[in-house]
């Protein structure tokens, strides 16, 4: 015992002085660590994109598809935006190997290191114009984030007078590419034309804590969802002119049709009918477009087709009504009736994945954007539509034609003794 | 809907000349709208906004716009059963210009399955089983018989399937009651007084000669004698001397029960063609006219909650009171086929398993006295009660409740207690018709979070 005690103390001295050794080893690794990382790649490639390369994501893009194999796709993935990096092409940078010099001094960081283009921070509303641009308002930084994947290049709306926002939520865009951008903290809407100039900031004394917007370009009018006041101010999308409410505040304990509680989102229809997300009601409703309630679907739970914390909603070329939801992090979709039909997403941080899922838009070129508001980036996703899907529809119902003719004729040629006893239920 | 950025610019009060420029193929055709003479701007709205021009509806809606002549049509103010397309979807139907069909509707009511407008919803007469029959009249078009947007009284055939006219009077348009022929297969019966559509299926059939569903046996085999005599001056003359004494002769159980039940049926003590068709039905038994209305006719009280309520048992509404009641009388109160709770969990729980006939594609329940389609419990809510309890929460009792501090004290619980049976103002037919939502529990379970 006492030799087991004699024999530890210089045991414990050699471990402090390890101990000292290896912190110090760490602060050298700590402080050189540039040169530490660019010796780990050192066999892969000398010279390396260092300025904003896009993140290369940990699984393979190309293979996102929803539903998944084998069957038909319908949602193929196709992008994520989160900054300037995801539009621009990378640019290459000559980098010196790292001497011995660098390793002891650490090396001199580009002069233009500090200046990194904004990142989006918090994406809520989101929408894209006749060209394809994706504007997507950013609540952390209190502008509108324009993702110019032609031009290659990102601008931004409201950084700069006469166009400056509060806390810019909703957007809803025209089909002549005029913004209506929704500011939930000024409680306005900052109308944009297409050539990014201010247009008109309107609606101060009718709206109370506007969050969504929709815009029916046919009927030429601008839906607001307020979400304090429960209910929607509709606005002509042309002269900017207050119209009329529709919904008003339901009774928590027994909500009646038409009625909201705190909705945060519309979408608008081909036929202009009007898609609502009413949230803490956990329901979709539907209004035509006088205002008048048509139909509603959705309630309370977490079976497929039902709300806990639904958000977004936007509707595609083929009548198929999108809704995202913040507690299951996934986008269900409906038909024009009110139907489940499929669900897609999950919680996670992967391209596919959603961490607070807020909103959602398809567009002309049958893109669905969806703000991943966590993660500040707005994953871009393609519809394949009814007719796009349907030649793929048409060989699979051949093949499976082809095949149940064959098994049936295989059933007719076998000796049927061997089929019966098979078939005999087995007790 | 359609293309709403005009390609060209326009000037915002400008002449209906100008649009016929281009348009002038919505002027012209077989049948035109006539409000094209009042100009395009009497529908359209041209909108200038910072040089883009934007071609409107005068109002949101187009069904508001139609309305806004054709008040006639607002599917709000009509009383009866309305077309479904109608309520909303003119547009459906009807080309707002300019159509080579008569009311501009874009199709013809008439033709095979794609070029038929009505087709489009309806699949009446497209599959006809084998061996079965077609009328013929269905390839003379939809309103050979039909109007679509006539209403009226809701519950009468006329108007309910919007007919041009009632039968018979509708078949002898075409049918000749003095036809040698026709008068033959009828066995020279005063047939033309008869209501066609009790033996005759208008549409189609998968018996030949369109003939219905169900058929009495004696009138399949042809033997019309067993009830029988040849018609005298134009009147049915019978075997027996009233109808009643000629159906027990077979029927003599059912005669039996009517007489000795402990709860008898006024309304069965009568003739038994009162209620029964003697010939063939839609439904077994052949209730005349059909299952639900054999009752309404002296269920009044029953018959204005069909007219008036929002949503229907459809036990009731649908398939008929004798899936509860027992029309030729019985054991329990009301006639009803069970007792209390009994009654309904008949089908709405998943302990009882009907018994499937599997040769006659039916289910049955109260030991086979009424027979439901194979499919008929696919559309039914079945509770998953256990012990009593289950229903609308976990715990919820729908049975009797004895309080624990005095066993004396019983709080009567049903299903009836929540429910009606037979109507309601909303969804779960509740006794308050309202919407199944907590202010409903408020009745019983105060002291709640939320209330006063």
């Amino acid at each position: 015992m006492l030799s087991l005690v004699k024999n530890s103390q210089p045991a414990n001295l050699k471990q402090v002085v390890a101990g000292t050794m290896f912190f110090l080893a760490l602060g050298a690794a700590m402080f050189a660590s540039p040169a530490y990382a660019g010796k780990k790649e050192k066999g892969k490639a000398k010279t390396e994109a260092v300025e904003e390369a896009p993140v290369k994501p940990p699984v393979d893009t190309t293979k996102l598809v929803w539903p998944s194999p084998p069957e038909v796709v319908r949602i193929r993935w196709m992008s994520q935006m989160t900054g300037e990096a995801d539009v621009k092409p990378p640019v290459k940078q000559e980098k010196k190997k790292a001497g011995w010099m660098d390793k002891m001094a650490g090396v001199q960081m580009p002069a233009n290191a500090h200046k990194r283009s904004p990142m989006l921070g918090k994406p809520f509303g989101v929408v894209a114009d006749s060209k394809g641009r994706i504007y997507t308002a950013d609540l952390a930084q209190g502008v509108v984030f324009v993702f110019d994947t032609e031009k290659k290049e990102v601008q931004y709306i409201g950084d700069k007078p006469p166009i400056q926002f509060g806390l810019p939520m909703g957007l809803a865009i025209d089909d002549t590419d005029r913004l209506f951008v929704v500011d939930s903290r000024l409680h306005q809407v900052t109308a944009i034309g297409a050539d990014g100039k201010l247009e008109n900031v309107f609606g101060q004394d009718k709206l109370q804590r506007p969050v969504g917007a929709a815009v029916d370009d046919e009927n030429r009018l601008l839906y607001v969802v307020d979400a304090k006041a429960s209910r929607i101010a509709v606005f002509d999308a042309d002269t900017c002119n207050f119209i009329r409410y529709v919904g008003k505040p339901s009774d928590p304990m027994d909500p009646q049709d038409g009625t909201l509680s705190t909705p945060l989102d519309a979408a608008v229809d081909l036929d202009g009918n009007l898609y609502v997300t009413d949230t803490l009601n956990d329901r979709v409703q539907v209004f035509d477009a006088d205002g008048e309630f048509i139909n509603m679907f959705g309630k309370q739970g977490d079976s497929p087709g039902s709300f806990m914390r639904a958000k977004g909603i936007a509707v595609d070329a083929d009548r198929h009504v999108y809704v995202t939801d913040a507690e299951f992090n996934n986008v269900q979709v409906f038909d024009k009736e009110g139907h489940f039909v499929a669900s897609f997403g999950q919680k996670g941080d992967d391209p596919g994945q959603f961490t607070l899922i807020t909103g959602i838009y398809v567009d002309k070129k049958n893109r669905i954007l969806v703000a991943d508001q966590w993660h500040g980036r707005v994953q871009v996703m393609r519809y394949i539509t009814d007719s796009e899907a349907a030649p793929e529809v048409a060989k699979r119902k051949l093949v499976t034609d082809a095949e149940a003719a064959s098994t049936e004729a295989a059933s007719t040629t076998n000796a049927s003794p061997v089929r019966t006893t098979d078939s005999t239920p087995k007790k | 809907m359609f293309a709403v950025k005009h390609p060209v610019p326009l000037e915002p009060k400008m002449d209906a000349a100008k649009c016929l420029e281009c348009h002038q193929d919505k002027t012209k055709g077989t049948a035109v709208h006539s409000a094209i003479q009042m100009g395009c701007t009497s529908c359209h709205e041209v909108r200038v906004h910072k040089d883009i021009t934007h071609v409107k509806l005068v109002t949101a809606t187009p069904t508001k716009l139609c309305l806004s002549c054709h008040a006639d049509k607002n599917a709000a103010e009509i009383k009866g059963v309305v077309h479904p397309p109608a309520v909303r979807d003119c547009q459906k139907c009807h080309d707002a210009h300019v159509s080579a069909n008569k009311n501009q509707l874009i199709k013809p009511v008439s033709g095979g399955k794609t070029d038929n407008l009505c087709l489009t919803c309806h699949d009446t007469g497209v599959k006809v089983p084998e061996k079965g029959s077609r009328h013929a009249a269905l390839d003379m078009g939809c309103d050979t018989c039909h109007t679509t947007h006539k209403t009226g009284e809701k519950g009468k055939r006329e108007f309910d399937f919007h007919l041009t006219k009632n039968a018979p009077a509708l078949c002898l348009d075409c049918h000749d009651a003095k036809d040698a022929k026709l008068a033959k297969v009828h066995n020279n019966q005063p047939f033309d007084k008869a209501d066609c559509l009790t033996c005759h299926n208008p549409h189609q059939s998968s018996r030949p000669k369109l003939m219905q569903k169900f058929v009495h046996a004696p009138f399949e085999a042809g033997s019309c004698d067993t009830c029988h005599q040849a018609a005298k001056d134009g009147k049915v003359v019978l075997t027996q001397t009233d109808s009643k004494a000629l159906c027990i002769m077979c029927h003599a159980e059912q005669a039996k029960r009517i007489d000795s039940a402990k709860v008898p049926h006024p309304g069965a003590q009568g003739d038994c063609i009162t209620c029964h068709d003697p010939h063939a039905g839609k439904t077994p038994g052949f209730p005349k006219p059909d299952a639900v209305n054999v009752c309404l006719s002296c269920h009044t009280d029953q018959a204005e909650m069909h007219k008036t309520q929002k949503v229907l048992h459809k036990a009731a509404f649908r398939d008929g009171c004798a899936t509860c009641h027992e029309p030729h009388g019985g054991d329990n109160p009301k006639l009803l086929r069970a007792e209390g709770n009994a009654l309904c969990t008949a089908c709405h729980t998943n302990d009882v398993k009907p018994l499937k006939v599997e040769a006659n594609h039916v289910v049955t329940i109260f030991d086979g006295k009424v027979r439901l389609p194979e499919d008929y419990f696919a559309s039914v809510t079945r509770l998953n009660l256990k012990f009593g309890l289950g229903h609308p929460t976990r715990k919820h009792p729908v049975t009797d409740v004895v309080d624990v501090l005095d066993p004396k004290k019983i709080t009567k619980l049903s299903c009836l207690t929540c429910h009606q049976p037979h109507a309601g103002g909303a969804k779960a037919m509740l006794v308050t018709n309202q919407k199944p939502t907590l202010m409903f529990c408020r009745r019983c379970h105060q002291g709640m979070i939320g209330v006063q």
